[in-house]
């Protein structure tokens, strides 16, 4: 089982720590492991200890952040020049939506889906319908993930369902979070999903793919 | 306090004991509790409104006053007049003639004003024929306060603060916009219940203190930027915008005049809305500057007005730098387990014991309330995050050391309140907000921690706090304790300079030349600084 000698590997990672993380993958793959087995058995199994403990009781943004932090430095170390894509999981595309510039949860489900393995499109923050839609045109992502801080940008969000459809883009899922957001149903929001955490949002992209393959 | 002592109160149905130290008069007793009596007079004698009836034997003989205004059937009834009893301990009264209730409480100097603000003289020349008062106003999302100045005289007279109405359109201002935004009966309405609320606040001086509304002459008005807008009824759609975010958003309204009528005030009232810094700095914020007199030359001196949006100022010398943090209401007890406002039933301050386990929790206005605790406020859990750390319950990173813990139980006498991990990492998150606007400002000013000649902390939140823990726990940077004022209603005191005195005016508009407006959503390192924040830990500042 080489799992067990990416023990440490993976205690470093759920503890934060992040030069004794990257200096472990450094090690490991000098010792002859490669970068897709270090996320594979190292980096995901880490992401799903910490997802469980993520249940809204347990939930500590700041574990979160230094997992995502020591996850996106190893991540560097594996590969040098750009991230791991895995194909078979396709295109997300992520934005702050237009009125709010509170993109902290955006880029920390960046990290995270990042490290899981999705090709991720940031649009940004302050980011209108039209630039998220014209950008979907481009990418043909399956899903499109919108987070807000502050209320005002309900009413936006509510309006991205009608712009893709008009647009031909109906088969793509809509997945909302966010301060304000998580606080509304999908019904409310008109979109598909409402995440609570970057997780949530893992299992949700789960869900979909494991449909379409069927 | 020599005088100190306790009554027992009566009102309708309820009892409640209040305490007093200093307070010359039943009336003065009254005027700091929930219930108070009614009065057109200030106090002096002068109306007989204020009955009271005594219930046990601490009658004392009539004076000469009472004697005028109250019959025969009355004073051999034990009806006296609050402005007239003495306090006397173990006294227990009725209150017969109540005032109207509109949820007001009475501000008094020492409620707000600071250690070591200095008051300028009054020199605004004033027509006398329009009246001889004027009213500063604090417009604040959840509290309005006033205070009544006779500028003739030179003096403050009267103050109070009262429940902004417009939180039925919510309690925070990005709902209200948007529900002005919405339609144009909705922001007719907000501008209408923020009027109101004001007009109930000159009401309730006016006829309880016995001054003519009518000889109000002058009112300034500071509040932040959205409150101002919504007031005003126009450009609030814009803070809609984050590119309006830095930008500035003028509040004014050309026919003030419904305003004096609905007011009852005199019609050719001079009525003054202090203008907003930019985006969501208001002039609370500049008040406060004002009020603290922080931007002297050659000196350091920090200000945090915190709330639900925190406004930050950094004077660096001769840059006033400012932001503005949306660090929720986690600071004000919202969205915790136990956590409510600070106000009678919170628990406002946490201390360890040395002979037990449990810790001592003090809570606000026990005396007249139920002495029992309902909840924590801000400054309590700053407190008690502070003490679990020390007993190595929590770790910095907000972790209960014990990994099979979720939560901890402070117990008091009257039950136990609840704080979850996922309660620290609420106010983790508001607390990160904070220090990572004073970490830009800053780095932007080029400041470091030990620079700083003084801090002020503003607000409700801040008059209870620990300095100390606060420190210890990254809130405030590590300063030495001596240099931090707890100042309270800063916004109020700054208003009531602008009201009667021009070089004040003029200072603001020298500090707004200085003023440089920082957006954090434009700065590329702000979520390594947030993060760095989140610990539990004393603030590290480059």
């Amino acid at each position: 089982m080489n799992d067990l000698l990416l023990r440490d590997f993976v205690t470093h990672l759920l503890e934060g720590d992040c030069s004794q993380a990257v200096k472990e993958a450094e090690r490991l793959i000098s010792s002859g492991y490669t970068a897709e087995q270090l996320v594979r058995n190292g980096i995901e199994p880490a992401a799903e200890t910490l997802n469980e403990k993520c249940t809204s009781v347990q939930f500590n943004l700041l574990e979160i952040m230094l997992f995502g932090r020591a996850a996106t430095e190893v991540m560097k170390v594996l590969y040098p020049g750009g991230s791991a894509v895995d194909s078979n999981k396709g295109t997300l595309l992520l934005a702050t939506m237009e009125g709010d510039v509170h993109d902290l949860g955006k880029n920390i489900t960046k990290m995270v889906l990042t490290c899981k393995g999705y090709r991720i499109i940031d649009c940004g923050k302050n980011c209108c319908i039209s630039q998220l839609i014209d950008m979907a045109v481009k990418e043909n992502p399956f899903a499109v993930g919108v987070s807000g801080l502050i209320s005002s940008v309900v009413p936006k969000v509510r309006q991205i369902r009608q712009a893709m459809d008009e647009q031909g883009l109906s088969q793509v899922k809509i997945i909302a979070g966010g301060g304000t957001l998580k606080q509304l149903t999908p019904e409310q929001l008109n979109v598909d999903f409402v995440a609570e955490t970057a997780f949530d949002v893992d299992r949700f992209l789960i869900e979909i793919l494991g449909g379409e393959n069927k | 306090m020599e005088n100190a002592g306790k009554i027992r109160i009566t009102f309708g149905n309820n009892n409640f004991f209040a305490t007093f130290g200093n307070e010359a008069c039943i009336k003065e007793v009254l005027d700091l509790t929930p219930v108070r009596v009614n009065s057109g007079c200030r106090g002096n004698g002068a109306c007989g409104l204020c009955k009271i009836k005594i219930l046990n034997d601490h009658v004392p003989e009539p004076t000469v006053t009472e004697q005028y205004h109250l019959t025969a059937k009355e004073l051999n009834n034990a009806v006296r007049l609050a402005c007239q009893v003495v306090p006397v301990s173990g006294m227990h009264i009725q209150v017969i003639n109540a005032a109207q209730f509109f949820g007001s409480s009475v501000i008094r100097p020492t409620d707000y004003y600071m250690k070591k603000a200095f008051f300028p003289v009054s020199d605004v020349p004033r027509d006398k024929k329009h009246g001889k008062y004027g009213l500063s106003v604090d417009l604040g999302s959840t509290n309005i306060s006033a205070v009544l100045w006779d500028l003739y005289e030179n003096k403050r007279i009267s103050g109070r603060r009262i429940l902004n109405k417009q939180a039925q359109f919510g309690s925070d201002v990005i709902t209200r916009i948007v529900a002005a935004n919405e339609s144009g009966a909705n922001a007719h309405r907000l501008s209408e219940l923020a009027l109101e609320t004001i007009g109930n606040v000159i009401y309730d001086i006016c006829s309880q203190d016995g001054y003519n509304p009518f000889e109000i002459s002058a009112v300034s008005i500071v509040g932040n930027t959205a409150e101002l807008a919504l007031l005003c009824g126009r450009n609030y759609e814009n803070l809609l915008y984050p590119k309006n975010w830095v930008k500035k958003i003028e509040c004014a309204c050309k026919d003030k005049s419904p305003w004096t009528y609905k007011w009852c005030i005199n019609p050719n009232a001079l009525i003054e809305i202090v203008p907003p810094v930019g985006g969501f700095i208001g002039s609370d914020l500049s008040a406060g500057v004002l009020a603290t007199d922080m931007a002297k030359p050659g000196k350091c001196c920090l200000l945090l007005d915190f709330g639900t949006n925190t406004e930050i100022a950094l004077w660096d010398g001769s840059i006033l730098w400012v932001t503005s943090a949306a660090g929720g209401p986690a600071f004000e007890g919202c969205g915790l387990s136990s956590g409510i406002p600070a106000g009678p039933g919170a628990i406002y301050k946490i201390d360890a014991s040395n002979n037990s386990p449990d810790f001592i929790c003090h809570t606000i206005f026990s005396e007249w309330q139920s002495r029992q605790p309902k909840g924590i406020c801000g400054s309590g859990i700053v407190d008690l995050i502070a003490l679990l750390l020390d007993a190595d319950i929590i770790t910095s990173k907000g972790k209960f050391n014990h990994f099979q813990t979720n939560s901890y139980e402070l117990r008091t006498g009257a039950g136990e309140f609840t704080l979850t991990k996922r309660d620290i990492d609420l106010f983790m998150r508001s607390k990160a907000a904070i220090g990572t606007g004073i970490g830009f400002l800053l780095k932007s000013s080029g400041v470091v921690a030990e620079e700083i000649d003084h801090i002020y902390i503003c607000g409700a939140f801040g008059k209870n706090l620990n300095i100390p823990n606060a420190i210890k726990i990254g809130l405030l940077p590590v300063v030495n304790p001596n240099i931090i004022d707890l100042c309270g209603n800063t916004a109020l005191a700054g208003c009531e300079m602008l009201l009667i005195s021009s070089k004040s005016r003029e200072k603001l508009e020298l500090i707004k030349q200085k003023t440089n407006l920082i957006n954090m959503a434009n700065e590329p390192e702000f979520d390594m600084f947030y993060r760095e924040n989140l610990f539990l830990r004393p603030m590290e500042v480059s």
